[in-house]
């Protein structure tokens, strides 16, 4: 199922910021990661991925660093700061509250959102 | 592989020329033709399969290399070759994984094109410089050519980099990142097609990536970036709005919807005929002989012709003879202008064909008097006016020789027909020139009398004395002589309604007609500040800064109000104008001339008016109190203690002191009296004349001008007339 645009917005650097949370991770894990734990729901290209690594970065979210990864290869991993830390905290509040919300008016089914 | 391709590799030919032609300089300085750059030799050296070697040998030449460059091309392949069939790959496989010998010719020439020294050293970063490394690491093309990835990959990383148009390390950073997850991919086992489907729009993706990738950048960078966009926005803004106002300005026309000289000339028109004293002084200037002299160009006048005008005005002067002469040969038309001076109105008509002859004696062309909407109202000539100045100087003349031979009839005659020629003009064309053209002749006629008064009462009966005095107090219905500025306010409309458009509502905006109109008048006229009218390329902008005709129009309205009010004050209750302020001010500033230009043109100088209208009050009030004075002495024999006695009978009221506002000062002195005004100083010293009476005193204290602080000392001496004083 494809996600509208705007919910995307909203949704996607959430569901990146969330899985930093976990630990740092390279551009292409994270494609992979989105679409396997999404069931494919919040599956992005890179065209979307990346500009939305960087604007994360720009405003202080994560941070990018150059490392070798587990073949060898250097790769671009991108781990959560202590503002990006705080920024998900209150993004998973809003998200819960937005969730509640929708169960409560039968968007979603009961207990969605506890 | 290419059409043009060989079937078979050519053998390297064998003769001294070809291998002179392919060997290096150095080889022939030593003394050896070893022709070792021909790619022929090479390549049918390194023993590859014929299709192999035909391949290279095509793909070499398709490069269009010379020398060692097209030796080293061909080399490079051949070991690309050799480790590919050393890989075990097939002949086949190699040619057909290698592409078109086009595209690996293209590839040569690209990778050539990497090893330029400029372009390596433009593409290192000064960290490495500095370190004296030439690492080209920046080189997004080189990058991405040596990134091993398939060529459609390669093709959509090359083009997303691009169309970022970053910094070069930023696009290295993005090309670096975006490779790897192609990598990553292909390593995981999904085809290039797949990844290219799943990657997204190409352009979309450069986009965001830019945009996302420059709020990384840092804060100076980012504050001069939105620096440079404000200011193009503003350059932008600024010349879309100059398009905007240069399109509504040069596409501005005036409409000409009505003829305001034609409503001056209204109330002559409506006059009936035996109304009019015009018919009758045109008939007078067409018979009489003008003043010795005129029309004389200065060159061709007698040399004492200058005195004539100086010292004919009364018997007894070096050319009174010829004056004498003068008037005997125009007395039919002196008791013809007597008689037009007797009629209550000047009815000058613009257009009156009765007019034909006199047009034509003074030589004006007729289409210059008509009224037509085509000539501005500002442009209006008045050739009456300079011809009355001639019946004038003939009545005047007159009156001086009527009071020298003893004929009070004829000389209270002649005062008569000059104060009634004085208030026709004083009723005729609303106009400033016109109403100072009826102080001059009204003081002239005042003065007259106040001389012959002076000089031979002897000769007044009472009756005269009586007669002139109705005469004179007569000027203008009686009343209060006033400035009033009716026509100058049709002169503004006028103005306007050819520089400015008509929207139908009284507005409008201004014309190219403007500027020009408005510099033409600000050429012809002897202004007191300077105009600046801008260039063509300006006029929108400044045109836009100007206010609109309606603005225009009720300033004018206020100006004009306020100017009849100001000038309707006496002089001993005078205070400067705000609207003189007001027009100093604009003055002193280039932009606030050119706004109200076009009120300012036009509006007559307060000084004139005023100081002329007071002058001209103070004479006839003294005028009047002079014939007062001797009427009283011929009743009772003493001249009165004051001016007092003479009212009621004499006077309706004492007359004012102009400069004090009290009552105009007298004495008896040696059975003489004398009338005067305390001046400037409003002091009354005793008679004492001011040696020269600078009508600028007029205005005291108003003057700012530190070095006229201090007024002169004196009175001005009104009756009898003393040389030097008081013009």
């Amino acid at each position: 199922m494809r996600i509208e645009r705007e919910l995307m917005r909203g949704a996607g650097p959430v569901a990146v910021l969330k899985l930093l949370e976990r630990g740092d991770m390279y551009g292409y894990e994270l494609v992979e990661a989105l679409d396997r734990q999404s069931d494919g729901v919040l599956a992005m290209g890179q065209s979307t991925l990346y500009p939305m690594l960087y604007n994360l970065e720009a405003q202080g979210f994560v941070k990018a660093t150059w490392r070798d990864g587990e073949t060898g290869r250097q790769r671009k991993y991108y781990g959560l700061t202590a503002t990006g830390k705080r920024r998900l905290a209150h993004e998973t509040e809003q998200w819960e509250a937005l969730s509640r919300a929708m169960a409560a008016i039968g968007i979603l089914p009961e207990g969605a959102g506890a | 592989m290419n059409a043009n391709a060989p079937e078979k590799l050519p053998l390297a030919p064998e003769s001294v020329w070809s291998r002179l032609r392919f060997t290096p300089l150095g080889d022939l300085l030593r003394g050896r033709l070893t022709g070792r750059l021909d790619v022929r030799r090479a390549i049918a050296g390194a023993n590859l399969p014929e299709p192999l070697g035909v391949f290279v040998y095509s793909a070499v030449r398709a490069a269009r290399l010379r020398g060692s460059a097209r030796l080293s091309a061909a080399e490079a392949l051949i070991a690309r070759v050799k480790t590919g069939l050393e890989t075990g790959h097939r002949t086949d496989e190699l040619v057909s994984s290698f592409g078109s010998p086009l595209d690996v010719a293209a590839e040569i020439r690209r990778e050539r094109r990497f090893g330029f020294f400029s372009r390596r050293l433009s593409n290192t970063p000064l960290s490495d410089l500095f370190r004296g490394r030439l690492t080209a690491s920046l080189d997004v093309e080189a990058f991405v050519a040596h990134s091993n990835l398939p060529p459609p990959v390669q093709t959509l990383l090359g083009e997303v980099t691009r169309r970022t148009r970053l910094w070069r390390s930023e696009k290295i950073d993005v090309a670096r990142e975006l490779a790897d997850h192609f990598r990553d991919g292909l390593e995981s086992g999904r085809t290039a097609d797949d990844l290219i489907k799943t990657f997204g729009d190409r352009r979309k993706a450069a986009r965001l990536i830019r945009r996302a990738k420059l709020r990384n950048r840092p804060l100076p960078w980012r504050v001069w970036r939105r620096g440079k966009q404000l200011v193009a926005t503003g350059v932008a803004a600024i010349i879309v709005s100059y398009i905007y106002l240069a399109v509504r300005y040069f596409t501005a026309r005036p409409t000409i919807s009505h003829n305001y000289a034609a409503d001056l000339n209204v109330p002559a028109e409506s006059l009936p005929e035996d109304q009019r004293a015009w018919p009758l002084y045109r008939e007078a200037l067409m018979r009489m002989t003008k003043e010795p002299y005129y029309g004389w160009p200065p060159e061709k006048l007698p040399p004492d012709a200058a005195d004539f005008y100086a010292a004919a005005e009364k018997p007894g002067d070096k050319h009174w003879d010829v004056v004498a002469q003068w008037l005997d040969q125009n007395k039919e038309e002196i008791t013809l202008i007597r008689k037009a001076a007797a009629r209550p109105r000047l009815g000058f008509v613009y257009g009156d064909p009765g007019n034909k002859a006199w047009i034509e004696k003074i030589r004006f062309t007729p289409k210059k008097l008509e009224i037509s909407s085509e000539n501005p109202v500002a442009w209006m000539l008045l050739p009456q006016i300079q011809e009355l100045h001639f019946i004038f100087d003939l009545l005047l003349a007159d009156a001086h020789r009527a009071a020298a031979d003893g004929d009070a009839g004829a000389f209270v005659a002649d005062i008569e027909a000059i104060v009634g020629m004085a208030s026709q003009l004083y009723e005729d064309l609303p106009l400033v020139v016109v109403q100072l053209n009826s102080f001059i002749h009204l003081e002239s006629g005042t003065n007259a009398v106040g001389e012959a008064l002076a000089r031979r009462p002897d000769i007044f009966k009472e009756s005269d004395l009586s007669r002139l005095a109705h005469c004179v107090a007569g000027y203008a219905g009686g009343g209060a002589v006033r400035c009033r500025f009716a026509g100058e306010r049709l002169i503004q409309l006028d103005l306007y309604q050819r520089i400015y458009t008509d929207d139908g509502r009284g507005d409008g905006r201004l014309t190219p007609d403007g500027p020009r109109i408005l510099e033409n008048e600000a050429r012809q006229m002897a202004l007191d500040f300077q105009v600046v009218v801008p260039k063509a390329a300006v006029q929108p902008l400044t045109a836009a800064l100007l206010p609109s005709r309606r603005r225009m129009t009720e300033w004018t309205e206020s100006t004009f109000d306020e100017l009849e009010s100001d000038l309707s004050r006496p002089l001993w209750e005078w205070t400067r104008s705000n609207i003189d302020e007001e027009f100093r001010r604009c003055k002193q500033s280039p932009l606030e001339t050119l706004r109200y230009l076009p009120l300012m043109l036009f509006v007559p100088r307060l000084e004139a008016c005023f100081s002329y209208r007071e002058r001209v009050t103070q004479e006839f009030d003294a005028t009047l109190a002079a014939l007062a004075l001797e009427l009283q002495h011929r009743r009772t024999g003493t001249w009165p203690k004051t001016l007092d006695e003479l009212v009621p009978d004499l006077l309706p009221a004492v007359p004012r002191d102009r400069f004090t506002g009290g009552p105009l000062l007298y004495r008896v002195e040696n059975d003489r009296p004398l009338i005067y005004s305390a001046g400037p100083d409003k002091k009354d010293d005793g008679g004492q004349p001011v040696p020269e009476l600078d009508l600028m005193w007029m205005y005291w204290p108003p003057s700012t001008d530190p070095a006229n602080q201090r007024p002169p000392d004196g009175d001005w001496i009104l009756w009898p007339p003393q040389k030097g004083t008081a013009k």
